[in-house]
């Protein structure tokens, strides 16, 4: 007899056991309430006829038009060019190299600030020159920078999930919309 | 008609959405994959939405579902991605674990990850132990996640150690491994606690 057929005896042996203290004198678990789960399954019937509705009122090539809009619209700004090819898991590794990198970038725009301060602290017994831009240094200078970086990451970030393309699932309509609003906030200029 | 007809006819009106496809599922499935779902879970509540989730998922998904004999195995596996997600996005332990330590410790390199380190059970605590249920259920959180889903795989969908092995994406010298020490500590932990 091997190694694995003793194996398997002591599993059969030990399942026989199982089963005995499982569906033994005292009964298993209750059965779940079916009604409620039949409830919640046409429920979801529902939805998916819904969605599947949804689905034959957008035109085949509306997905494609708005990648291509946004694509135009983004290209000014972003290096990226996007594969109609690219998949989840790589959206997911994008979007945290991205924001591995918004994370440094804004280490480094903290860093520079301070960096920027302590100089300009260090020269407080100089009179400024007129024009000199550290003599109206602000806090909110910094701020401001840093909102207009994290308003840059939204937009990568926002290129970057474009380029996945549309999905057949039940967020398809969400993606949708989401994409048309980035498109429209990209043509008037208010992203 | 055998059972085994009978459910592809099933899952071919399924495919097409009939209401009554899915119902018939319910009914074949829901009391197994209620158990199971409990006994990874450890909570009731929990396994009752996790089921209905089970089937929320086949309701979505069953028309990329190409019917192949193992329609057990695509749903338990379901059920078991759910369990996963759901341990790791909520973090939930089992109410039954707080229980643990009833006298060895660590049963042989029995995982230790779900005990805590409360001290000698309530006398609340003595009375769930004789329910031989909740006692199951307090032996199998002692053991690994993934000897745990095996054993459970096992009982409640009845699948081969290959289909497992499939499903659980290991080798089936893996799962076997797995099967025999997880159900030889259990009956450890169950003979130590009785």
């Amino acid at each position: 007899m091997t190694d694995r057929d003793q194996q398997l005896r002591e599993i059969q042996r030990n399942e026989r056991w199982l089963h005995d203290r499982l569906n033994g004198a005292s009964g298993d678990l209750a059965a779940p309430d079916a009604e409620a789960i039949k409830g919640r399954v046409r429920l979801a019937l529902q939805e998916r006829w819904l969605a599947d509705e949804l689905s034959d009122d957008v035109p085949q090539d509306l997905a494609k038009r708005l990648k291509a809009t946004t694509v135009a619209a983004l290209g000014g700004r972003s290096q990226l060019h996007p594969t109609a090819g690219m998949r989840q898991g790589e959206r997911g590794r994008r979007r945290i190299m991205a924001g591995w990198g918004l994370a440094a970038a804004a280490c480094l725009m903290v860093y520079m600030g301070v960096r920027q301060v302590n100089q300009h602290d260090r020269g407080g017994s100089v009179a400024a020159a007129p024009g000199d831009p550290f003599s109206d240094y602000q806090e909110d200078d910094l701020l401001v920078s840093l909102t207009q970086l994290s308003d840059d990451f939204d937009d990568l970030d926002y290129s970057l999930s474009d380029q996945v393309g549309f999905d057949t699932s039940d967020f398809m309509l969400d993606d949708l919309l989401f994409q048309m609003d980035g498109v429209l906030g990209d043509g008037d200029g208010s992203s | 008609m055998t059972a085994i007809d009978e459910l592809a006819d099933v899952l071919a009106r399924a495919h097409r959405g009939e209401p009554e496809a899915f119902e018939w599922l319910v009914d074949a499935y829901s009391a197994r994959l209620y158990g199971f779902l409990y006994r990874l879970t450890g909570h009731r509540d929990d396994a009752e939405e996790l089921v209905q989730e089970v089937f929320v998922r086949v309701v979505r998904h069953i028309e990329g579902y190409d019917h192949d004999g193992r329609f057990e195995a695509w749903i338990f596996r379901i059920a078991t991605n759910l369990v996963r997600d759901r341990i790791r996005r909520v973090g939930r332990r089992p109410e039954i674990g707080q229980l643990a330590d009833v006298g060895e410790e660590g049963a042989d390199g029995v995982a230790n990850d779900r005990r805590t380190s409360a001290g000698s059970p309530s006398p609340e605590a003595g009375l769930e132990l004789a329910d031989d249920v909740e006692r199951m259920q307090w032996a199998l959180d002692q053991l690994p996640a993934a000897e745990r889903e095996v054993i459970m795989l096992r009982h409640y969908s009845q699948l081969s150690f290959a289909d497992i092995a499939q499903s659980m994406e290991t080798p089936l010298g893996t799962a076997l491994a797995r099967a025999h020490r997880g159900l030889a500590k259990l009956r450890r932990i169950m003979d130590g606690a009785s």
